[in-house]
């Protein structure tokens, strides 16, 4: 199930909200868990067997662990065994076709293996939470779980189980036990859930439209012009869904009384890619830096070392991704501009004007988005091109500006949704006026949540006229 | 502060349950309808539940269809997606652009070059193996074509004379080419093509009538020969449910009839029911009005007319051709409809047993780009 349709909003969601405020503190923890499951197991009921694994193997793992933990060297095992089966079990639905692929290519051979073996939904987020547990155990930096429900509601979580942010069971730990539900956070998580459904439905579901057009035309008929609306959209699609999700999970979260980390802070207002990275998916850098750079060396075992552990990190970004070769190029792509960054570029770029910083970072980024969009490498390299007026393309054709007036007004509203400014607006505004606050601002997100149900209503909208023709 | 932010929250929570809450009570009291004229479908259904469905997903996917489709005020949603959509500037939905002086459009999407070559050859083979009979084949453009000039300025929309002039070049000699092309853009001024519908009218179907009946060898009749009666004033027609687009005019219907009475037999071969006009009054009260025309399409219509010209026709046809078969019926005794989409017997011995003297060939240019069937022309 996903939050933006319809099933979710007006049955999941009143269904849940009165079970989980009608029983008592004690299987709050329980109702939870039991929503989540549904949630998951809705309309892909056989990967629910994975979730299931998943839990209990973990949770075994912690519990065994906790009782060697005087052993050194079983501990190790037991962390060494549980990584590998999470990371197994991950490759395998989700690499394991590539891989295949690959030997056959390197190797000239003709191993035959599923496709289209479906990834379980989640898979990439819930199998990272489950791995910073037994880490952190491993380390000592959290308790072991002994409530197999508490620890159930952790990995199937439904407000974060499809994408994210990617919630470390050390900052959760003890709102699992003890957390409070209030009207006032309440309040907050239908602010944000509704700025993430609105985020989604409204902005990048329609922008996405424009990208599909363009990326429905064949490349050599593309203009200059038609290429940067195309990949434009793209770059606004991909910030107002991924972020809009992460919205719609904090904002779930807060409802049921937890507190999520932020995962998006205004990306595209970054002077530089360092800082785009510290605003962009904020908690799968935090992840890796955690459990890969760190553990690694980090920074602290000299340059060599320090560059060594970044390509590893934007190697693992990048596949993290996609089991595809266009995502390790898009990661690599930016360890490398990382390490510039590092040596000299970023200390040049803040003794410059900001808007060169911007500029800089959006182009950096969005070329990023071509390598990350296309299906293959060399079909990135002729889009640039193309972008760039190398390769003979009209600068400007008449699609292009047939989308260009159609997308106009969507373009700016995009464009000021990626600032803060919207938000700085609303306390300004509240500042302003006393009846503001209670009375119009609520409007406001009304608003918001009716237009994005037109919308999802829209998109069930299918006429039959094939009788009429 | 401390009583407003008080007020405020209270509100927000307020709303938002209000919201969600009002609209799955409403969505359980208001009870479920089973046909959607708009979207001209049956809609789903509560699914019954089993294990096996569960398992597989069927009800999953079942059930969400059937909260999609029984939602609360659907249509009304609807207009408010397409009136956002209008004032953001989009002046295309769902594959419907919408033009000046209320004018929509069917768009029309370059067709695979194969499958083009593939009708091509059908229709030669067919032409090929009907040797004495005199072969026509009319291709009606759009009003996207006709009208260009009202559409959204540089709407992405492949030219359709290009792909005529294709089908012209690529046809059997023994074939005729009827182009209407040149007449119906010198009446573009005239109301001949629906604006919410993506049919041409009455009109239109008389001027592509008149090119018809010259290539035929015939006398046409003029437009006076016939009263014309303005049946409705308001259909709303195929485009306008499928943009979603509203605060439209609508279409006015007009229909010739000949000054001078003539019998006529109309049967529907399918289900043995026999009519004697060719206009579906009933069609009116109906969503869809264009169905005046012929009640609709069946596989089989055979037409008789006390003429007495001894001449029989077949047209292959699609719903453009219903309302053109009107002035048709003035110049023959026996008219067979087929529509391919439906029919499941065999052309040729239609034609052998029915003593048939000309075979019409007529689609409109999206319809025959866009529908299969034709390919099995010969086939059958």
């Amino acid at each position: 199930m996903v939050f933006s349709s319809l099933i979710f909003l007006f049955v999941f969601l009143p269904i849940t909200l009165i079970a989980y405020y009608i029983s008592s503190r004690r299987v709050k923890n329980f109702i939870l868990l039991i929503a989540s499951l549904i949630f998951y197991a809705w309309g892909e009921p056989v990967y629910i067997w994975v979730m299931v694994f998943s839990i209990i193997f973990n949770y075994t793992n912690g519990l065994m662990m906790d009782k060697h933990s005087g052993n050194k060297a079983v501990s190790k095992a037991i962390l060494t065994l549980s990584i590998v089966v999470n990371v197994g079990i991950l490759c395998y639905f989700k690499y394991y076709g590539f891989f295949i692929e690959n030997i056959n290519t390197l190797l000239g051979l003709k191993l035959n293996y599923r496709e289209e073996l479906p990834l379980p939904v989640g898979i990439s987020f819930y199998t990272f939470q489950t791995m910073s547990y037994i880490i952190d155990v491993y380390l000592g930096k959290v308790k072991v779980q002994r409530n197999i429900i508490d620890f159930g509601t952790y990995v199937t979580m439904f407000p974060q189980l499809v994408a994210g942010p990617i919630v470390k069971y050390g900052d959760i730990e003890r709102q699992l036990k003890d957390r409070r539900e209030n009207r006032e956070k309440f309040s907050l998580g239908v602010e944000r859930f509704i700025i993430g459904l609105a985020k989604k439905v409204l902005l990048a579901n329609n922008i996405g439209l424009l990208w599909s057009s363009i990326k429905g035309i064949p490349l050599e008929g593309i203009s200059m012009l038609s290429a940067w609306l195309g990949i434009l959209a793209f770059t606004f699609q991909i910030y107002f869904d991924f972020s809009g999700y992460s919205d719609m999970a904090i904002g779930l979260g807060k409802m049921f009384g937890f507190d999520f980390m932020e995962n998006f802070q205004y990306p595209y207002i970054s002077r530089n890619i360092t800082e785009f990275w510290r605003r962009w998916h904020i908690s799968l850098g935090a992840w890796f830096r955690e459990y890969v750079y760190i553990p690694l060396g980090g920074n602290r075992e000299g340059k060599l070392k320090q560059y060594r552990n970044l390509f590893v990190v934007w190697l693992l970004t990048g596949f993290w991704h996609g089991a595809n070769w266009n995502f390790i190029l898009w990661g690599l792509y930016f360890g490398i501009v990382l390490v510039i960054e590092k040596t000299f570029l970023k200390e040049w770029l803040d003794s410059k004007p900001k808007a060169l910083g911007h500029i800089y970072t959006l182009l950096i980024v969005i070329i990023g988005w071509v390598f990350f969009e296309s299906d293959t490498i060399y079909d990135g390299l002729i889009f640039i091109k193309t972008m760039f007026g190398f390769g003979g393309a009209k600068l400007v054709d008449s699609v292009a500006l047939y989308y260009l007036r159609t997308y106009c007004v969507s373009f700016i509203i995009l464009a000021l949704c990626s600032t803060p400014i919207p938000r700085k607006l609303k306390a300004r505004m509240r500042d302003r006026l006393i009846v503001i606050e209670p009375i119009i601002i609520p409007i406001l997100y009304f608003i918001l949540l009716f237009l994005s149900t037109a919308y999802l209503v829209d998109a069930s909208y299918n006429p039959f006229l094939y009788f009429r023709f | 502060m401390g009583r407003h932010n008080n007020i405020y929250v209270n509100s927000m929570v307020i709303m938002f349950i209000c919201f969600i809450f009002g609209i799955s009570i409403l969505h359980i009291g208001i009870p479920d309808r089973e046909f959607s004229e708009e979207e001209n479908r049956i809609l789903e259904k509560r699914p019954h539940i089993s294990f096996n469905k569960i398992v597989n997903g069927r009800f999953a996917s079942d059930f969400e269809n059937y909260v999609s489709d029984q939602f609360p005020g659907r249509n009304m949603w609807i207009g408010v997606k397409s009136d956002v959509e209008r004032a953001m500037g989009k002046k295309e939905n769902n594959g419907v652009f919408l033009g000046r002086d209320g004018y929509m459009f069917q768009g029309f999407k370059a067709p695979d070059g194969e499958e083009v070559d593939k009708k091509l050859e059908a229709i030669n083979s067919f032409a090929y193996s009907m040797e004495g009979v005199n072969k026509y084949f009319m291709l009606v453009p759009n009003s996207v074509k006709v009208l260009e000039d009202k559409l959204p300025k540089n709407a992405p929309i492949p030219d359709q004379l290009m792909y005529m002039d294709y089908i012209r070049e690529g046809l059997h000699d023994s074939v005729e080419f009827v182009d209407v092309y040149d007449m119906l853009y010198s009446k573009k001024d005239q109301y001949i093509y629906y604006k919410t519908d993506h049919h041409w009218t009455s009109k239109g179907a008389y001027y592509g009538y008149r090119v018809l009946a010259k290539d035929m060898g015939l006398i046409p009749r003029d437009e006076d020969y016939f009263e014309v009666e303005r049946v409705t004033d308001e259909f709303y027609g195929s485009l306008y449910s499928k943009s979603g687009f509203r605060h439209i005019a609508p279409d006015g219907i007009d229909i010739y009839i000949p000054r001078k009475a003539r019998d006529c037999k109309i049967e529907f071969l399918d289900d043995n029911r026999v009519v004697d006009s060719i206009y579906d009054m009933d069609a009116l009260k109906k969503k869809d009005k264009y169905e005046i025309f012929l009640g609709g399409n069946y596989p089989l219509v055979k037409i008789t007319v006390g003429n007495k010209t001894c001449k029989s026709l077949l047209m292959v046809k699609d719903s453009y051709a219903n309302s053109l078969v009107p002035f048709l019926m003035e110049h023959y005794d026996r008219i067979y409809l087929v529509d391919l989409r439906y029919f499941r017997g065999d052309l040729k011995e239609l034609i052998g047993t029915e003593d048939i003297g000309d075979v019409l060939i007529l689609y409109n240019v999206i319809t025959f780009f866009e529908d299969r069937y034709i390919e099995g022309i010969n086939k059958l």
